[in-house]
């Protein structure tokens, strides 16, 4: 039960983590004129109803309001009995309510490959961005050395310490 | 209406040195190359409200892509170890122990010494 317990938990782990990446893309996008393709933010979307039936596991347990997504219950002539959990198909993919959500290497492997393409063509059109900008303002072209390197992490200050963890500078 | 300027239309100085910009951009990690090509092109600009608006779009852009490239990661290790307690789960299962009697007091003693380690169970060779 204990394990049982446990791969739960990497279950939801594995979906909220998609989810994750899914809103980070997303928001990352908005640093260029790229478009994460639809086809990619679908996928990494349908992981979301497991998500959902995790981050709200105990509506989910019997007598919960979304109960029925996962429980059954069961009155026959042996008596009333209450059966908990989810299929897992012939492909390794979880079943609920009908979905089929890909919590196996297969999916792992396609958000692996989803997030690193799509990191990839945002720096060439960060850069484009840039680009064009420049040819439009070009007195205001700043030389290679305005280019700040670790700008995004750094130790915090003495007079920082306690404010944030990480800091930027603008 | 105006043309738009185009790259054939800048000195060969403005060109150099947005060949040059852009060459030193290109060295950056990602996340850095986005918050930086955003805020190159505002800086020495008048701090104005719209000046920060993107100075915050720079940094939210640039610290999400270094998060994706996180969770990237740290999906990898999840799924690793989905298997591996996959895989503990189907021995469990196939090869159920403790089974006789003498077997209890030492499967317990060591859940209870050492709980963060599952005690290993019989094996078929």
């Amino acid at each position: 039960m204990e394990m049982a317990g446990r791969q739960e938990i990497l279950l939801m782990d594995f979906a909220n983590t998609c989810i994750q990446i899914l809103g980070l893309l997303k928001k990352a996008t908005e640093g260029s004129d790229y478009q994460v393709p639809q086809e990619d933010l679908d996928y990494l979307d349908h992981y979301r109803p497991l998500r959902d039936h995790y981050a709200h596991i105990y509506n989910r347990l019997p007598g919960g309001s979304n109960a029925k997504e996962v429980v059954t219950e069961i009155d026959d002539e042996r008596g009333f009995q209450i059966i908990i959990g989810f299929e897992i198909d012939d492909q390794d993919r979880v079943v609920l309510e009908e979905k089929r959500i890909e919590v196996n290497d297969r999916g792992a492997e396609r958000v692996l490959e989803i997030g690193k393409r799509n990191l990839a063509a945002l720096s060439p059109s960060a850069i484009a961005g840039l680009h064009q900008h420049f040819v439009q303002h070009p007195d205001d072209i700043p030389p290679p050395s305005a280019v700040r390197r670790g700008s995004l992490t750094r130790a915090a200050r003495d007079e920082e310490r306690g404010s944030r963890g990480s800091s930027v500078e603008s | 209406m105006d043309r738009q300027r185009t790259f054939d239309d800048l000195t060969s100085q403005q060109r150099w040195k947005l060949q040059a910009l852009k060459a030193e951009l290109s060295t950056q990690p990602i996340a850095e190359t986005i918050s930086e090509c955003i805020r190159l092109q505002w800086l020495g600009r008048e701090d104005t409200e719209e000046a920060r608006e993107n100075f915050r779009r720079a940094y939210s852009a640039g610290r999400a892509a270094q998060l994706v490239l996180s969770y990237l990661k740290y999906l990898e290790d999840v799924n690793s170890r989905r298997k591996q307690l996959g895989v503990a789960i189907h021995e469990k299962l196939h090869y159920p122990y403790p089974t006789l009697k003498e077997e209890i007091e030492a499967y317990t003693s060591q859940l209870i010494s050492m709980p963060w380690r599952w005690p290993a169970g019989k094996r078929s060779c």
